[in-house]
């Protein structure tokens, strides 16, 4: 077994070799661009406790500030998205399906997870993950070529882009709320201080990049404001994710340096969003139950997100649009990076153990897998003689 | 306003650590608070540096006293410990830097100046100031009454001590300047030759100390012990970095994250198998540079951009470590010994480098590239305190406090060096 440094260093190369064939195959186009996520995490289960058990076997307490900090990375990028002039601009009934819909989604699987007995911590991060979809997975199909329907792809990556945020807002208030406190006054003031860290956190990074323009030192900066945001935010007991999503989005919103920001945060998503899979496959240990309760909920997402697509027709028809695809929610079925985001911090928390992890892990994979199956047809089909219109 | 920002993080951090019965204790999340800290306020630290002409490096190392457990305590002791992994991580890569600079047509061109000053430095200095050190020694009362074998031991380890210098940040103050010329390649080719024989030296005046007050250890198995580690060392980096350069020269992806973990690798092996980390991570580099020359060039552009973040954070964990209260304590003889040690390293640097011919930049500017003096200082020092109990304590105080001095003015010493030289911004 590897100790601490090495399991660290075999997850580097690791995370260097699937962010590459990430990009290998992201050049194939539109077959199945997500297919990678899934063979990275294989890699990890091979090497990890499911396999030859290379890392120790508390890898997640063995690499907790690594794992910090780079959940707390994801925050602050999906913060320094939230661009206020860009949701203002949105029509108020999208903004509102936008968030309704995922909203559903959470409720229903979150209710379902309590149902069955699952405890609150899980049942909460479970919620979180559902409400989570991937507008970027959209937008590689829509980069690919003209959809057959390019105003369904429209509306579902728009609800898509904003479901993060209700997601993120629902992990990170319950996750303080259900963690061990001493009582209201402590929450409070936990609540007030991570409010407080992260807009004193937002405008220090405003006035720090102003006079950094070199690449390395503006990444410098965001690794030091990232690791304070993580740190202290821990220490005080609320959650680093969203408090860097609150920094984030006082950057993106309160200057004009948002896009350099993001841009230095972009250039070690890929590595970092591989080594997180890497990661939760070494640490996932296959249970039959735990699949079997996360296939539940699966049906249970799948059923409340198709609801919730009838909902978006419904909606845009009042509004003079017209969505031809057949079941529109399908399209929301894939998770994205935050939710794998939330489902480690379930783990690191210990809200959620490796065997539930992993069981969500495979929901998280077959619901990619649907989406994009829906997202192919949705690409190619031939709808009738005015297929073209919204091209 | 950056500055006002800078306060109102360090008051946030502040009330985090004064309100101990609020914060639970977290040592993850204490040491990822001091990681950013640094970070943030070295990144400032290191411009108004810039502004008044003295090396980033200082106003990092200025930022790391002040937030440091000695003056504010934002950087707790504990923190500098959790951090240490990083520290070993950041002297890693300069050590590979140090070796990549290193290539065998210049050292064939200087070795004689480069073998001779190091020599030099070892015998000369050595000697000079444990004899200067043994004359004085008794006016300073805090050493204590000490027999005149002790005396003899705490003279020798002075003089070894003073030899010692800091690599880091010799080869920080290169980077940070972009310098490159006839100066820079004999300070670099001393400096990691120095470092091999500072470790055997101490190794073998230790020996000799210990047998002459009455201790156990035998000078000559440990000097033995410690040539196989060196050479031990040397051998594993130089697989190291032919496994590096077959990498770079046939992949060549992600030299910077390559790199990295080249590092830890190397920390791993060191730490597992006894060897000296710095020792292997030279050799990698050396052996990366020479052998594959053409791929040492991204490598070497991938050290020189990943290194400016390192160096704020391991400069300012320097300086948080530095106990300033020792200073305090013990500063005239504090005093005595860098004025000693600048004086020695100025005369013997400059009369070998006449005697062997040496360029005129060489002649004239080498001496203040051996200034600093930080991490195996310290270290050195460490050992003196923990294996000589007697006086070892407080014999490292007044070191520590050397070092204190050293590494503020040798950085300094140093860019003005490379600048008077018309050897900054030239190279690399």
């Amino acid at each position: 077994m590897l100790k601490g440094t090495l399991a660290f260093v075999l997850l580097l190369f690791l995370a260097l070799a699937g962010a590459d064939l990430k990009r290998r195959l992201s050049h194939g186009g539109r077959r199945f661009p997500g297919f990678e996520s899934f063979v990275t995490v294989l890699i990890g289960a091979g090497l990890g406790n499911a396999g030859f058990r290379l890392f120790p076997p508390d890898l997640m307490t063995v690499l907790r500030p690594v794992v910090l900090l780079g959940l707390t990375w994801i925050g602050l990028l999906v913060g320094l998205q939230f661009d206020l002039r860009l949701l203002r601009s949105i029509e108020p009934w999208q903004r509102w399906t936008g968030f309704l819909v995922p909203a559903g989604a959470g409720l229903a699987s979150g209710a379902a997870a309590l149902a069955a007995g699952i405890g609150l911590g899980a049942s909460l991060v479970l919620a979180a993950v559902a409400m989570v979809s991937s507008p970027r997975l959209m937008g590689v199909f829509l980069r690919s070529g003209p959809p057959a329907d390019r105003s369904t792809m429209r509306l579902i990556r728009l609800v898509a882009a904003l479901a993060s945020t209700p997601a993120l807002l629902l992990y990170g208030a319950g996750t303080t709320l259900i963690a061990p406190s001493d009582g209201g006054p402590r929450l409070l003031a936990a609540t007030l201080g991570g409010t407080a860290l992260a807009i004193v956190l937002g405008y220090a990074t405003i006035m720090l990049l102003r006079r950094e323009h070199e690449e390395i030192h503006v990444l410098a900066l965001l690794v030091g404001v990232v690791a304070l945001l993580a740190g202290a935010a821990t220490m005080i007991r609320v959650e680093p994710m969203l408090t860097a999503a609150i920094a984030g989005s006082i950057i993106a919103n309160r200057g004009h340096l948002a896009h350099r920001a993001l841009k230095a945060a972009h250039a070690i998503e890929a590595p970092m969003l591989t080594a997180i899979l890497v990661l939760l496959g070494a640490w996932w240990l296959p249970h039959v139950p735990a699949l079997a309760a996360c296939g539940v909920l699966v049906a249970v997402r799948g059923i409340s997100l198709l609801a919730g697509g009838e909902v978006i027709r419904g909606a845009a028809h009042r509004h003079g649009i017209q969505l031809r695809a057949r079941c529109p929610g399908l399209g929301l079925l894939p998770h994205g990076p935050l939710a794998l985001a939330l489902l480690i911090g379930g783990a690191v928390t210990g809200s959620v153990d490796a065997a539930f992890a992993g069981g969500l892990f495979v929901a998280l994979v077959i619901n990619h897998a649907i989406g994009e199956i829906w997202m192919h047809g949705v690409l190619f089909a031939q709808t009738g003689p005015d297929a073209g219109v919204n091209r | 306003m950056r500055w006002f920002f800078l306060v109102s993080v360090a008051a946030v951090v502040w009330l985090l650590r004064a309100l101990p019965g609020f914060v639970p204790a977290d040592s993850a999340a204490s040491a990822l608070v001091a990681f950013g800290l640094l970070t943030i306020g070295g990144e400032l630290a290191g411009e108004v540096a810039g502004r008044l002409k003295v090396p980033r490096i200082t106003g990092y190392l200025v930022l790391g006293m002040v937030f440091g457990p000695f003056l504010f305590g934002l950087i707790s002791p504990h923190d500098l410990e959790a951090l240490r992994v990083f520290e070993e991580l950041a002297l890693g890569l300069i050590a590979l830097t140090a070796g990549g600079e290193l290539q065998i047509a210049s050292l064939r061109k200087r070795w004689k100046v480069i073998v001779g000053i190091t020599a030099s430095h070892a015998a000369g200095i050595l000697l000079l100031a444990a004899g200067i050190f043994w004359l004085i020694l008794h006016i300073f009362p805090f050493l204590g009454t000490l027999s005149p074998a002790e005396m003899a031991g705490a003279a020798a380890l002075i003089g070894i001590i003073t030899v010692a210098k800091s690599p880091a940040t010799t080869i920080a103050v290169i980077t940070e300047m972009k310098a490159g010329g006839n100066l820079v390649d004999t300070v670099l080719g001393i400096t990691v030759l120095k470092d091999i024989v500072i470790l055997i030296l101490f190794t073998w005046v230790n020996g000799l100390v210990h047998g002459w007050i009455g201790g156990s250890a035998a000078a000559g198995s440990g000097v033995t012990s410690l040539a196989a580690t060196v050479g031990l060392s040397l051998l594993a980096g130089t697989a190291l970095g032919l496994l590096l350069g077959i990498y770079l020269s046939k992949v060549g992806l992600h030299p910077e994250i390559t790199v990295l973990a080249v590092v830890l690798l190397s920390m791993e092996i060191a730490h597992g198998s006894g060897l000296e980390h710095l020792l292997v991570c030279m050799a990698a580099g050396f052996t990366a540079r020479n052998l594959f020359p053409t791929a040492a060039t991204g490598f070497l552009h991938a050290l020189e951009r990943s290194s400016p973040p390192i160096y704020v954070v391991f400069f300012g964990l320097i300086g948080a470590g530095l106990n300033l209260g020792v200073f305090a304590a013990a500063w005239a003889a504090v005093l005595v010994l860098v004025v000693v040690r600048l004086a020695l390293v100025w005369g013997v640097t400059g009369v070998t480098a006449r005697a062997l011919g040496a360029e005129t930049p060489v002649r004239r500017w080498a001496w203040m590239g051996f200034i600093a003096q930080a991490g195996l200082s310290l270290g050195l020092a460490a050992r003196v305190a923990r294996e000589l109990p007697g006086f070892g304590g407080a014999l490292a105080t007044v070191v520590v406090g050397a070092v204190v001095v050293n590494q503020i003015i040798g950085p300094i010493l140093w860019r003005h060096a490379l600048i008077a030289s018309g050897e900054a911004h030239t190279g690399r």
